[in-house]
């Protein structure tokens, strides 16, 4: 939501293309250290993050 | 995430992010053919990778995060990794101050950690500490609906693009945390306050 407000704004002196929404990227179990991990993607997610960045660099 | 944070609190672990550290940058010389896309991922845990293991540094930059990812694609090479874990802002400002100018790709994830969600996480998710919880999930809200976290996000792109007039900046969102086929409300109602 915050990057989609930015986008809005994109206009008012920088330029920023927005990577596709990350659909069901992240996962909050099972992490093997999850005091540390905790709320943040998994291997796979990461994967997803950097096909989304692809799209929008394509 | 303006609706997540007043309906529901605990969605703020959409974007959490717990540590707070930097690493110095490398001001990497340029390289590669001119079809190359020399590349440089700015940001916090998320660009940094952290849930990925097996830690590069202290900034939890992994190689499974994104910016290794992506380095492995043929056409771009990953020159400079400055994300943290932790990184708010004014942090990535810092490091696109370390941006080499001929950079053709920015990658920025940030936001999260100048709402304080790791704090937020803590105190209401594992319900550490209610009052905690509530002045925090305040303090986040004031950011948002005075546009304040947005102008710091406006202030850091622009930080960006002044560091590398040429690159290609993409911003990348939060993901959602949880399968979208999730039964539980709970998760599935952060899912959609994330997207």
């Amino acid at each position: 939501m915050i990057a989609s407000a930015v986008a809005e704004r994109a206009g008012e002196g920088v330029t920023i293309d927005l990577a596709p929404a990350l659909l069901g990227s992240g996962y909050v179990h099972g992490y093997p250290s999850p005091i540390t991990d905790l709320f943040h993607p998994t291997q796979a997610g990461y994967s997803t993050y950097a096909v989304a960045i692809k799209t929008a660099i394509d | 995430m303006r609706r997540m944070l007043q309906a529901v609190p605990i969605g703020v672990i959409a974007v959490a992010a717990v540590f707070v550290t930097s690493v110095p940058a490398s001001a990497a010389p340029l390289a590669g053919t001119p079809d190359t896309l020399t590349y440089v991922a700015l940001g916090d845990s998320y660009a940094a990778g952290q849930g990925g293991g097996n830690y590069l540094n202290s900034c939890l930059q992994s190689p499974a995060g994104y910016p290794a990812l992506l380095d492995a694609e043929p056409k771009i090479k990953l020159v400079s990794n400055l994300a943290c874990s932790g990184a708010t802002t004014a942090d990535v400002i810092a490091q696109a101050q370390k941006v080499p100018r001929g950079t053709k790709l920015v990658t920025v994830t940030v936001g999260g950690n100048d709402l304080q969600v790791g704090a937020i996480a803590g105190a209401c998710l594992l319900q550490a500490d209610p009052a905690a919880c509530v002045a925090l999930i305040g303090q986040a809200n004031y950011l948002l609906e005075n546009d304040i976290l947005l102008d710091s996000l406006l202030e850091t792109y622009r930080a960006i693009a002044a560091a590398a007039p040429k690159a290609q900046i993409v911003v990348t969102l939060y993901p959602t945390l949880f399968p979208l086929s999730t039964s539980d409300p709970r998760e599935a109602e952060i899912n959609a306050s994330t997207l």
